[in-house]
Parts: structure tokens; sequence; C-alpha cells
């Protein structure tokens, strides 16, 4: 409750709401008092005044001059305006296709959707630092490192939570450094590492700067996609078509439906049997538990009293 | 006391008003950099109307700031007004910022002397003292100082007039406690569209208000002259009539 009060009290700091009754006290209060959304009616005097003295003093050029300047602020609206929807008059064909696909589309159930939001929420819980205390300290709150270094990208011995997570989903696993190293390890007892290696070459190609993708796209098609190569990753004929042919004039983009292949093919198979692997299952029961460290007073007081000092 | 507190509240309006007309001709000036109108007497003229405006908001913020400070003799309603004047100041400096970055910008693009670029070709002739001298309230200008600074100069003390205004902005927000959301307008949003006091609201609509007018200009020049016509007819009929008569 507190902690809510203390969010609500910053949302009113930061001035997205702010108290009707006493607009001059910025704090969230417990009781049925109004608030209300930011408006910009404040500066309405001051657009409508300063609009009339544009207006007067654009009247102090000649003549011609004020129309070049109505049409440089018409062109200037013209490129800049919002985009237009195309009218239903021409493209009724499409826009019937279009609500047919709608109509026809799966939909999902309201109440479905909250109760995943509601287990997402129940699952990433303890995972959240802001509704729950994380161990061993909070370094913003104690100015104690040690969870950082509990956590960091390559530690040997990771956290029990962070093991944990890496079972909540593939994209989780693929995002922690420590996790990927793990999965690729397991993926290298199973020998099929190259698919690992060519969705971070991808990724790489994808984010990286400019030189890399240069050099990128005269290795990677030849050390994963040629018939016969070192590395050579399995996809199916459709999208090793779609790629070649993509090859053809190299952008940063062109191994993405192979990427996305690979992507989901691990998903579907190495990941499940990662998590059921014994491997998995053995730095889950060797992972650390930090304990709660108590908060010293003492120490936090003397810190405060130095820097007063 | 409360006279005194409403005479200063009138001049602070007078100022601030004073400021905001300053501000908009600014605008007006700055839009004329890098085009073909752009002259080093434009930029004289950009350079004094910054100088009022410097000045006039040294003015506004001294009284201002020590009118909403003093807190205890104002009466209500008055702080009301001075905390709206406030905010119309405020936004007047957040614009002039705006636009004196603008004028920065584009005077590093379209430098007038030595290596000279190319101006784009806008189309307005022009000049734009009509609207320094606005600014300046003044009725003419003369450009006698404009060769004494060079442009690097100018350019500099416009980085440095920037800073400041940034600096004012600042100070003004931790110096006096004016919660802007609490403020309301006194014209309702869309009122000056229904009053017709000034011609127009854009600058559209101002040209189609000459044009309609010279319109009907013409047809009362044309109303007038056959009226006359017709009088001189009567005259010489009468005229003819007496002589054949007499």
């Amino acid at each position: 409750k507190g902690i809510s009060i203390h969010l609500g009290t910053l949302v009113i700091c930061n001035g997205f709401i702010y108290p009707v009754s006493e607009p001059r006290d910025l704090t969230l209060r417990n009781d049925s008092s109004l608030y209300r959304f930011q408006k910009i009616n404040h500066q309405w005097d001051f657009v409508v005044m300063q609009a009339k003295e544009q207006i007067r003093a654009a009247k102090e050029r000649k003549k011609g001059d004020r129309v070049v300047m109505e049409f440089q602020e018409r062109a200037y609206w013209m490129v800049h305006r919002p985009p237009v929807r195309i009218s239903l008059m021409r493209n009724t064909h499409h826009h019937i296709m279009y609500y047919h696909h709608a109509l026809n589309r799966s939909r999902s159930k309201s109440s479905l959707s909250l109760e995943k939001l509601l287990k997402q929420c129940n699952q990433y819980l303890s995972h959240d630092p802001m509704l729950t205390p994380c161990l061993p300290q909070n370094p913003w709150i104690s100015d104690d490192t040690f969870y950082w270094v509990l956590n960091a990208p390559n530690v040997g011995n990771p956290c029990r939570l962070r093991v944990e997570r890496w079972a909540f989903g593939f994209g989780e696993i693929l995002s922690d450094a420590r996790g990927l190293q793990e999965f690729h390890n397991f993926l290298k007892k199973e020998f099929s590492a190259e698919n690992l290696d060519f969705w971070e070459a991808c990724q790489e190609l994808r984010y990286g700067d400019q030189l890399k993708y240069i050099l990128w796209d005269c290795i990677l098609p030849r050390l994963y996609l040629a018939q016969g190569a070192q590395k050579w990753i399995n996809i199916d004929g459709r999208t090793m078509g779609k790629t070649l042919s993509g090859l053809k004039c190299p952008h940063r983009y062109m191994l993405d439906s192979a990427q996305a292949h690979i992507y989901m093919l691990m998903k579907k198979d190495s990941y499940p049997r990662y998590l059921k692997s014994d491997v998995y299952k053995n730095l889950l029961i060797n992972a650390v538990v930090p304990q709660e460290t108590k908060i010293r007073f003492v120490v936090i007081l003397l810190k405060y009293m130095s820097a007063s000092n | 006391m409360p006279g005194g507190v409403m005479a200063a509240c009138e001049e602070c309006r007078a100022l601030v008003q004073a400021l905001n007309k300053v501000t908009a001709c600014f605008r007006q000036l700055v839009m004329s950099i890098g085009g073909s109108s752009d002259s080093l007497n434009l930029r004289e003229e950009l350079r004094r109307t910054r100088r009022r405006a410097r000045e006039l908001v040294g003015t506004i913020r001294g009284r201002l700031t020590s009118a909403l400070r003093d807190g205890g003799a104002l009466m209500r309603e008055r702080r009301a007004d001075f905390e709206r004047l406030w905010v119309a100041f405020a936004s007047c400096l957040e614009q002039l910022e705006a636009d004196m970055r603008r004028a920065l910008e584009l005077a590093r693009i379209f430098p007038l002397n030595m290596p000279r670029r190319a101006l784009v070709q806008t189309g307005m002739s022009g000049g734009t003292s009509g609207l320094a001298a606005r600014a300046l309230s003044t009725h003419s200008l003369r450009h006698c100082d404009a060769s004494e600074h060079s442009e690097e100069t100018d350019l500099l003390a416009l980085q440095k007039d920037l800073i400041e205004v940034g600096e004012t902005i600042a100070e003004m927000e931790n110096k006096v406690n004016v919660p802007r959301w609490s403020i309301v307008a006194i014209e309702e949003p869309g009122a000056e569209l229904r009053s017709t006091a000034i011609g127009g609201g854009t600058s559209a609509g101002m040209l189609n208000v000459d044009a309609r007018r010279r319109r009907t200009c013409r047809l009362s020049r044309r109303l007038a002259a056959l009226l006359f016509t017709m009088i001189i007819l009567l005259a010489v009929v009468l005229s003819v009539c007496v002589a054949k008569f007499a």
C-alpha cells in the first residue's frame, strides 16, 4: 500500500495528473480527493494572443510576400500532413477482401487473454524488483553492489531466479548471456550447435555495424547455406529458395526468413529437450539462493553524517 | 495598497504584451533568413529585435518575481492575474528560445560574408524593415552601424543570448512556485473563431477579406459614377427646359 502511494506521488510529481482541490500540494492522498489529467489550458491565452500578434505582424510585409508565405505554409502542411486513408470507392474490392479476412480471423476471448495476462503477471511477480524485494539487497537502497556481482552477465554459478526464468520462454534464455552459453553447450553435445551459431550470426548481421555487414554477407552464405558447407543448416526448400533469391541483392534483412525458420526449429525441438535434460536440472539444483542481508542502519547513518559534513 | 498593486499588474500586462509583440515579429523575421530577401539589413534588424526582447525579458522577470514572491500584500484575484501573466511570460520565453535556436542554425547554414552560399529563391522580395520597426515600436529604422559587427561576433552573441534565455527559464521555474496546471485561461478554446474582431483566423482568411473588401470598393465607385452622370443629365434637361419656356 505504501509503495502504491509512493508510485502515485511520483506520477503526480512528474505532472501527469494533479490534485483538483489543492493544486500546490503534490502528494497522493489515501482518501476520496479528486485528481485531473494534465492539459494545456493554461497556455491557451498565450496561444490566442500570440496568433493575433503574428497576423498583425505579417501585415507589415508586402502583399506579394504575404502570398508567398501563405503558399509556403500550405506546402509545408501538404508535405507534413497526416497519412490519408485510401478512399473506399477506389479499392472496394481490396476492402471487401480485408473485411472477409477480418471476419474469418480467429479471435481470442477477452477472458482468456486476461487469464493469460494474470498468469504472466504471477509468473514474473517474484522477478520484478519493484514488487518483490530482491535478494540479497537492493543496490539502489543499501549501496551494496553484491546483487550485481551475483547477477553479472557471465557469472559462473547463476542465481536460482535467473535459471528459473529461462524456463518461461525461449526468448528469455536467448536474451540472457549466461543462458545462451548454457544452451550452446547443450546443443554442442547434441551436434546441432550450428543452428544457434547461425541464429547468432543473423542477429549480428541485423544489428551489427555496416563494416561487419559487408564481411558477413560474403561469409554467411558460404558458411551455412551452400551445399556441403562447413556448418550446413537444415532448412526446407521453400525458405532456402527465398533466401537464395534474396542473396542476389544483399541487404541487412536478407536472412530473415531463414532465421525465423531456425528459431522456430530450436524453439519447438531443442529448447523443450534442454529444459527436460539433466544439465538444466542440475544447474537448477546447484543454483545460488542468496540470503537476505540486514540493512546496517548504523553504516547508512554514518554515511549520511559524513555526507552532510 | 490595492491601487498600487493594480497599477503594477497593469504595467506588467503592458510589458508582457510588448514582449509578445516583439516575439511575434522576431519569428516573422527569422522566417526570412536564408531566403531571397536575406540581407545584412535583415541580420541587423534581427539583432536589434533580439536586444529589445532581452531588455523586456530582464524588466519583466524582475517585476513578476518580486510581485509573486512577496505574496502577503497581494489580494487573491490579483495573485491569479499575476500568475496568468507569469505563464504568458514563460510561454513567450519558450517560443523566443526556439526561434533563437532556429535563427542560429539558419545563420550558420547561410553565412552572408566571404564564402557566400546561394540563398534559397523563395520569391520573397520585399524588405522586412516594417516588421522590425513594429517590434521596436519606432517609425523608421536607420541602418548606420550595420558594418560594425562582424558575423562571427553576432553569432557568438546570439549563442550567449540563447543560453541566457534558457537560464532565465530555469531560474523562473526555481524561484517562483506557480503551479501552471492550476491556471485557467480566460478565453474559452474556440472563442476566437466566433469573434470576427480580427480579420480571419489564418493568413488565408486575411487574404480573402482583402479581396472581398476590394470588390465592394469597386462596386461603390461605379454606383457613384452613375449617380453623378444622372445628376448632370437632369441639370442639362432642366436648363434646356428653362431656356425654352423663358
